[in-house]
């Protein structure tokens, strides 16, 4: 990926906001309650809005100007460690501080991975452009 | 740009001749040190002392580079008649012999760095300069400064060797056939044979007088010039966004589109089971680029048991290039890809064999072609096709030898012992493999890495086998952009693919685009340079080569190459380090692996173009287009001229040399097509775009 910061920010809510969200409420109807699935999924997004501006810094002392592969990965564990340490210890509204760490593993990994799988190159098929404009819809 | 300013100089210098002693002078020769072919028109300025250089208007020397201060450093002359100099507290830095300076003398054949630019010092007269020098010598006693040389020419010269070879005469053309070399200059206009026929003289022809000429016509909606790359991945994007094959017409000097490229790598050692030097994404038969090549080389491996290569494949897609070496796929799929995706878009019945000549436009609003088949008796081969969109992708007009060996190769018709990486060279390495013996490299980009690394398998057999690489200056620090830096191992500078990665998409794309035309100019030179791709194979061959002492580096520029009694090559050498003298070395072989040429000028058909059409040139001196890559001031009626591929470097996408960049350039110009409703195109997106990689998919025609 060669993003630009409009492109993380674009990439983010469009992804979150339909894979994720669709398999966020498939994880609801296992867990039998929806607020929290979808809140945490709502902080994902948030603080990704923040992260995603750490990242274009980090980007910006590359000389390819681009965000390889297995720092998606470290990224994808940073900011799951992030939300579950906050969401345990410190609490959001509208996120149960019951929420176990076997519930939120699987739907935040699954999300991601998802997220991650498309952002490959099966989104290609329908945005050819995608890959050209950083990543932008818009 | 560059020409002009070398004949100003030239004219300059030669008005000055005619006062010689009255000026002091300082010449330099302005050679950016990368290799790559845009930047190889070397820029010979003679200028009167002080000279500064720098950024900003107003210097001598202006150095269009964002690696270079505005006001970045200047040569004078001291008060012992020595010429120094001095850095003016730039950024940046001055690296004279590979050490960063704040004042320093420069002597015959010294060369500093500044940003991307290496800057050779010269003088002229030569026999002048020794005596000068050894003037200097006694000048502190004598309490005033020696006479110093007047004029100056290139740093590449010797003391005793004639004037500066232009670069612009060291150029093997492909011949129109596309499958050997000829050296020569440009080749001459088309207009001075019988065909094309007289009416292309005027600006626009007469479709009428054509009809009345009685060469035989064709007319299409679609016509792509060139054959190779560039003209497939347009041809592909109009069959995929929906335009019949009867609508569309490629002329090709050669049957396959990989043809000359799979020629060039074979030469240069990559052969069918070797990797190329592309992106994973980047597939020439596949639009969309997914799957990619690693994708679809983990199925493959996986189909065919072999479990060890789809991991290592995986592997080293997750970790490039931080925690692997980054993937690139083998030659040989990219080209079965390509002859897959070929038949499925009716490549073969599209494809007229021939050379196009020139193109005129009609006055009915659309284009003449004039092409010589090649596959017809002589009596049917010049023949006319009028298009209404054309697209020109010619790609690189020939291989450049540097200038000694092309001097050497003309003085004593020797083709075997000096040849140039991507010409054919096989006997090199079955001497080699014979007799052992020692080869000069030349050039330190991704062709040279591929030669070292046959060499070190010749080697395996013969350990006579021993590899001298000249360089022209020692590099210890990578280039700077912005707060980027590229790696640098002995001398060997790194970077996955030939541009930074997002020259093909995000970040430098879009700052590309927006660029005016010196701003353009300004980004390629910060982001171009010669480099090659961080192998772990590569590195470790150039390493133990190193401790072993069979590898050997040297900095210095070959004033004149010699065949000895004994039938070996002898380089006269000077080295760049201030004090060391001539050096003679004795090799068997010289092989330039510098690299291609593109200078507009050696396209018979484009040099045609722009002179008949009066076109405007980008900064680089190549075609200009717009962001959608049509050529600007070939509009014609509803007609539309497109342009892709080398000869539009310069302008809004620098990577135009791959193969991604040539897909992102037809992309743009079938969008622009799409909007203008050119007959058959919808615009590739959403839907359509799927259901046309579905058809992909299951190998269907689109």
């Amino acid at each position: 990926m060669t993003p630009t910061l409009w492109d993380r920010w674009q990439t983010r809510l469009f992804l979150l906001g339909t894979v994720g969200v669709l398999i966020t409420l498939c994880f609801g109807l296992l867990f039998r309650t929806f607020t929290t699935p979808l809140a945490v999924m709502g902080y994902v997004f948030l603080f990704g809005l923040g992260w995603d501006i750490l990242y274009q810094a980090i980007v910006s002392f590359r000389w390819d100007g681009d965000w390889p592969s297995i720092f998606q990965i470290g990224a994808g564990v940073l900011e799951g460690v992030w939300i579950w340490i906050l969401a345990h210890y410190v609490g959001f509204p509208g996120v149960n501080r019951s929420l176990l760490l076997w519930q939120f593993i699987p739907h935040y990994a699954t999300v991601w991975l998802a997220v991650f799988t498309l952002s490959q190159g099966p989104l290609r098929a329908l945005l050819p452009r995608w890959r050209y404009r950083g990543g932008q819809w818009f | 740009m560059l020409m002009p300013a070398f004949l100003a100089w030239l004219h300059r210098m030669q008005e000055e001749r005619k006062v010689p002693g009255a000026r002091k002078y300082c010449t330099i020769l302005c050679a950016p040190e990368l290799d790559r072919p845009w930047n190889r028109h070397e820029l010979e300025q003679l200028a009167p002392l002080p000279v500064t250089l720098g950024r900003a208007a107003g210097n001598t020397i202006l150095l269009n580079s964002r690696g270079v201060s505005r006001q970045h450093a200047q040569i004078e002359q001291a008060t012992d008649g020595s010429i120094v100099i001095t850095d003016r507290n730039s950024s940046n830095g001055t690296f004279l012999d590979g050490q960063r300076i704040t004042r320093a003398a420069l002597r015959e054949g010294s060369s500093f760095q500044i940003g991307p630019f290496v800057i050779c010092v010269a003088f002229w007269p030569p026999t002048q300069q020794k005596q000068a020098a050894t003037q200097l010598g006694l000048a502190p006693n004598l309490g005033a400064a020696p006479p110093l040389p007047a004029p100056v020419v290139g740093a590449t010269q010797g003391a005793d060797a004639p004037p500066t070879v232009n670069q612009e005469e060291a150029i093997l053309i492909f011949q129109h056939d596309g499958n050997t070399l000829a050296p020569g200059a440009p080749p001459s206009a088309p207009t001075a044979e019988v065909f094309p026929p007289a009416s292309f003289q005027q600006p626009f022809v007469s479709v009428q007088q054509l009809r009345n000429s009685g060469l035989p016509i064709t007319e299409t909606t679609y016509l792509a010039i060139g054959g190779g790359m560039g003209s497939f991945a347009w041809v592909d994007h109009l069959r995929v966004a929906g335009v019949p094959l009867e609508q569309i017409i490629s002329l090709s000097p050669e049957p396959k589109p990989h043809s000359r490229y799979s020629r060039l790598c074979q030469n240069s050692q990559i052969p069918l089971h070797d990797r190329i030097r592309s992106h994973s994404e980047s597939c020439p038969d596949n639009l969309w680029g997914f799957p990619s090549y690693g994708v679809r080389e983990i199925f493959q491996s996986l189909g065919k048991g072999q479990i060890g290569n789809a991991l290592h494949v995986a592997g080293r897609l997750l970790g490039e290039p931080v925690a692997a070496d980054t993937y690139t796929p083998r030659s040989g799929d990219v080209f079965a890809s390509l002859d897959r995706e070929a038949a499925c878009i009716g490549w073969e019945r599209m494809g007229r064999m021939g050379r196009a000549r020139a193109i005129r436009k009609t006055d009915d609003g659309r284009y003449v072609v004039a092409f010589t088949q090649t596959n017809v008796p002589p009596e049917q081969r010049h023949q006319l096709i009028i298009a209404c969109y054309i697209h020109v992708c010619v790609g690189y007009p020939g291989i450049q030898l540097l200038p000694d060996l092309q001097d050497y190769r003309a003085r004593m018709q020797d083709f075997q012992s000096v040849v140039n990486a991507y010409e054919f060279h096989e006997h090199v390495y079955q001497h080699l493999l014979q007799h052992g013996g020692t080869v000069m490299m030349r050039g330190r980009g991704i062709v040279a890495s591929r030669i070292i690394q046959r060499l070190y398998e010749v080697r395996q057999h013969n350990p006579n086998v021993r590899i001298l690489h000249l360089m022209r200056t020692p590099v210890l620090k990578g280039f700077r952009h912005g707060h980027a830096q590229r790696k640098v191992e002995n001398h060997w500078e790194f970077e996955p693919f030939n541009w930074p990665k997002s020259c093909w998409g995000g970040t430098y794309l879009l700052k590309m685009e927006q660029a005016d035309d010196q701003g353009r100019d300004q980004l390629i030179n910060d982001w171009g340079g010669t480099t090659t791709a961080k192998r772990k194979d590569w590195r470790w061959i150039v390493k133990t080569g190193l401790r072993e002492g069979w590898y050997q580096i040297d900095f210095g520029n070959v004033k004149r190459l010699e065949r000895t009694p004994t039938g070996q090559l002898a380089a006269l050498v000077q080295g760049t380090e201030p004090g060391r003298p001539e050096n003679r070395l004795i090799v068997d072989f010289v092989i330039d692996c510098t690299g291609l040429e593109h200078g507009l000028e050696y396209h018979a058909l484009l040099q045609d173009l722009v002179t008949h059409h009066q076109l405007g040139r980008n900064p680089k001196g190549r075609l200009k287009v717009s962001t959608d890559f049509e050529v600007i001031g070939m509009g014609n009626g509803d007609g539309h001229v497109y342009a892709g591929g080398i000869m539009t470097l310069g302008g809004p996408h620098a990577a135009q040399d791959s193969f991604l960049g040539l897909q992102y350039s037809a992309l743009r110009s079938v969008d622009a097509l799409a909007a203008l409703g050119a007959p058959g195109v919808h615009r590739i997106n959403g839907l359509w775009s799927l259901r046309q990689w579905f058809r992909w998919a299951r190998g269907v025609h689109p």
